[in-house]
């Protein structure tokens, strides 16, 4: 001991003259201030501190590369000089970052050691790493749970894919939320979230343990999902409320929570009043899987065919159109022929009425409630969309959204129900009972298809490749009518869907929990179908036609002159000279400020659905 | 259109009420849950950021107000050791003509805001709480001291669910509860003893040395500490995970579930 104690004074005396003679020199003081780990040995001699401690990870370090602290042998070995906790971030220092973010240190100021508490054996360790991370933290905290979940088997049966504490808890940056108190609810669920598709959408490794890499795609595709996409994650269910936290198994095993047997117990957690047969529902289908999902797939490949054909129909017919419209009006001016409503007769330019004040009214709102349907459930259907939140967080988050969506619905649905009267009422009118309803359901006044619309059809082709005359048109024209039955036709897949969705537990008392997986297909792509359908064919058709660009007015003033009727609508005014009607049909000129108004609602509306349109196939196009 | 903006206009006002109401429900809450920190304002927060600058430049009074065993634990430097409980009695001590900071190691800094308190009360005018507390300080790297560690040893946690189950199958045990008095008075696990943290190292010795002690605190952050110290003392020792909070949130669901 004394010669320890003369090598020491030796030993300060020569870090003493080190650190006169060159003050600046931080790193030779530093090395002078170690002490020799073999006189460290002398008094610690424990084998841990010897032999072990050689061959361990850190085997190649001295005591004082750790303890530095300890600088003076007398003052440690009077016990004054006490080695504070060692700064393992010297090195570690990625470790060291993460450990600034762990609630062991942040709440109970754990260091490195009172986990590592075998230091100074501890040799590497790469196979056994989540074996070995189990049992430090099952040294606190009970592990009943998870020691009977399919990850805690995978671990112990060597599988390092399998999920370890460190997995979903994160290692050294291990996070605490009070999830069950709601304390750090979104937070703590987007974490976990996060953890559990960090794994589950890894292809190589669930290639490796036989799983699908895309259940969580096909979540995301899910109401769930969606919600839980654009960032209410405490509003649905997420990955644990299902499949649970630490006692996590196949459903197959009947301890778990998604086996069939427990599922009323499990979606009851969080759905109330529903029949059991909701439990059918399927949390995250693949409907590109004929033979597992056979219905969900025809369904998809129903949907995705009705949108095929018609948007390949109207975008051709679209463009055959503009085309044949532009190169006439080219012609026009080239020849300078002017446009027949220049030389109309005067009393040609009289208005007469095409839409009824309650017809205008009954447009506006359909107007208003398509838009809001539309930008309230679109942020849903594509949540992934840059814009998609921004439109959330325009109608007050996602609950308000539903409400909006549900409140214009409600609209809808009274206008369907009223304009469905109303056919009725024209098929059989007050006072004539049935007689001649079928007279009146093919007259040129009805929208519902006749013989003479196929024709029309045949003849806009043969107009549109020049090989003949623009067909003569009654009240109603085919595109039209197509409009009109696609509301009513909609009404029936989209209402129809929407309603069983509304509220999906008590549809389950009418239908299974699998119809409502058809019913979001349905409802999704219908929509789609439809807003596409408004926002680009209808928009042409109606105001983007050259002859009637930017916008027509008509549906909003409810009047065109006698000469638009007869250019547009020949035959009806046939028919109303031949049975002197044009008379009664007679209004006054719009004023300005009506179409002053119309032009604004209808320019903005054009605006609003064009932007819309153009969103929802960017998202097509680029996501 | 028209009903189109009028629509939107209306959803814009009503969102806008539903966001007033909202602020207010939570400013009730707020003052139904942190009673203390949401009354008096008097005293100012201070960043780590701050402290650590002033801690480096001009003489304050750093108080932290967890209890010893806590504070001798780990500190930041300069800090003195005033329990909570124990603040006002010691006020007399502290100079007024100095900045005050106090600090506790909960971030939503309820011991820290009631001591502030009393010292605004005893006419203390530079009077400030760390923001965020001592996992703020850490939060941003600064270093702590520690007197007297009290080593860290694997304590099991029971939850909240399991702890029927461990009562009964250990009968000799016996549950302290070492939150405040007050807090105990309000509720506590049936048979359970209190002594709060800021007196156990005065008083750990009352405890059965042949009994299993199973320690409960508010919220699971501070039983840990605490089991270490009586596990150093030679008692064995369980704690109950999530603390009091978690056991409520359970028996309220439980209650729920049936």
């Amino acid at each position: 001991m004394n010669h320890m104690y003369s090598a020491h004074k030796a030993l300060i005396f020569y870090v003493a003259l080190l650190v006169f003679i060159a003050p600046g020199s931080q790193g030779l003081v530093h090395c002078a201030q170690n002490i020799d780990s073999d006189t460290c040995r002398e008094c610690h001699y424990d084998s841990m501190f010897g032999q072990s401690f050689d061959t361990s990870a850190h085997g190649t370090n001295s005591c004082s590369s750790c303890h530095k602290d300890i600088t003076d042998l007398k003052l440690h070995m009077s016990g004054t000089q006490r080695p504070a906790p060692v700064d393992c971030g010297a090195c570690h220092s990625e470790i060291a970052g993460q450990f600034l973010e762990n609630f062991h240190y942040l709440q109970e100021d754990f260091r490195c050691v009172d986990c590592h508490q075998d230091i100074h054996t501890r040799i590497k360790e790469t196979v056994n790493l989540k074996k070995r991370t189990i049992e430090g933290c099952t040294r606190c905290h009970g592990n009943a749970e998870y020691v009977s979940s399919g990850h805690a088997e995978g671990v112990l049966k060597g599988n390092l894919d399998s999920a370890a504490c460190g997995d979903c808890h994160g290692l050294h940056d291990t996070k605490v939320y009070h999830a069950s108190l709601e304390e750090y609810p979104d937070e703590a669920r987007m974490f976990y979230n996060t953890r559990c598709k960090h794994c589950h959408t890894d292809e190589a490794m669930m290639k490796r343990n036989n799983l699908s890499a895309r259940t969580v795609d096909y979540y995301e595709e899910t109401y769930h999902g969606k919600v839980q996409g654009v960032g209410y994650s405490t509003l649905v269910a997420g990955c644990a409320d299902c499949h649970r936290t630490h006692n996590i198994l196949p459903k197959t095993d009947p301890r778990s929570s998604i086996h069939p047997d427990n599922l009323v117990e499990n979606c009851g957690r969080c759905h109330t009043g529903f029949h059991k047969r909701f439990v059918t529902y399927k949390a995250h289908p693949n409907y590109r899987d004929r033979e597992n999902y056979p219905s969900l797939f025809w369904t998809f490949v129903f949907m995705a065919s009705l949108l095929i054909v018609t948007f390949l129909f109207f975008w051709i017919h679209t463009a055959l159109w503009w085309r044949k419209s532009y190169w006439e009006k080219h012609a026009r001016e080239r020849d300078g022929v002017l446009p027949e409503i220049c030389s109309a007769q005067k009393t040609e330019h009289e208005h007469v009425e095409r839409f009824s004040t309650a017809e205008r009214i009954m447009h506006l709102l359909l107007i208003s409630s398509f838009f809001t349907l539309v930008a309230t459930g679109f942020p849903l259907k594509y949540y992934y969309a840059p814009w998609a939140k921004v439109f959330i967080s325009f109608w007050g988050g996602v609950q308000m959204a539903g409400l909006y969506h549900r409140i214009a619905a409600f609209v809808l649905i009274v206008l369907f129900a009223y304009t469905a009267w109303r056919c009725f009422r024209f098929i059989f009118p007050k006072g004539v009972g049935i007689s001649g309803w079928k007279e009146r359901l093919f007259s040129p006044d009805s929208l519902f298809p006749r013989w003479k619309d196929w024709e029309d059809i045949k003849g806009m082709f043969l107009w549109f490749f020049d090989k003949g005359e623009k067909p003569r048109f009654d009240r109603w024209t085919y595109w039209e009518k197509f409009d009109f039955w696609a509301v009513f036709w909609g009404m029936f897949a989209i209402g129809g869907s929407g309603i069983l969705l509304w509220k999906p537990e008590w549809s389950s008392y009418i239908v299974p929990g699998w119809v409502l997986n058809i019913a979001t297909v349905v409802h999704s792509e219908e929509a789609l179908l439809a807003a596409l359908f408004i926002f680009t064919v209808h928009f042409f058709n109606t105001h983007f036609v050259p002859d009637k660009f930017p916008m027509d007015r008509l549906i909003f003033t409810g009047t065109y002159s006698i000469q638009e009727l007869k250019h547009e609508k020949p035959l009806q005014y046939e028919r109303l000279m031949e049975q002197q009607k044009l008379e009664a049909l007679k209004r006054r000129h719009p004023g300005i400020p009506l179409k002053l108004i119309s032009a604004i609602i209808g320019l903005s509306s054009l605006l609003l659905g064009l932007t819309l349109a153009a969103l929802f196939i960017f998202v097509l196009v680029f996501s | 259109m028209i009903n189109l903006i009028t629509t939107e206009l209306f959803e814009k006002e009503f969102n806008s009420w539903c966001y007033h109401m909202a602020a207010i429900c939570l400013q009730a809450m707020l003052f139904a849950f942190f009673p203390l920190c949401a009354q008096a304002q008097d005293w100012k927060t201070v960043d780590a950021q701050t402290l650590h600058d002033w801690l480096q430049s001009e003489p304050i009074t750093l108080a932290n107000v967890m209890s010893p065993i806590e504070c001798l634990d780990h500190r930041i430097k300069g800090s003195r050791c005033i329990p909570c409980e124990e603040f006002n009695k010691n006020l007399s001590t502290i100079p007024k003509d100095k900045k005050l900071v106090i600090y506790c190691e909960s971030k939503e800094c309820i011991r820290s805001c009631r001591s502030a308190a009393d010292a605004i009360q005893e006419g203390h005018e530079k009077v400030y709480v760390l923001e965020g507390g001592m996992p703020a300080w850490k939060h941003e790297g600064f270093t702590l001291e520690s007197e007297l560690r009290v080593p860290r040893v694997p304590i099991q946690s029971v939850k909240a669910m399991g702890l029927s189950d461990w009562l009964a199958d250990h009968p000799d045990h016996i549950i302290l509860d070492i939150r405040s008095e007050s807090s105990y008075e309000k509720d506590h696990l049936e048979g359970a003893v209190n002594i709060p943290f800021y007196q156990l190292h005065e008083r750990y010795h009352e405890l059965p040395w042949d009994r299993a002690v199973f320690v409960v605190d508010d919220r699971g952050f501070r039983s840990f500490l605490a089991s270490c110290y009586l596990a150093r003392k030679g008692f064995t020792v369980v704690r109950l995970f999530g603390g009091m909070e978690r056991w409520r949130a359970f028996i309220e669901n439980e209650g729920r579930d049936r």
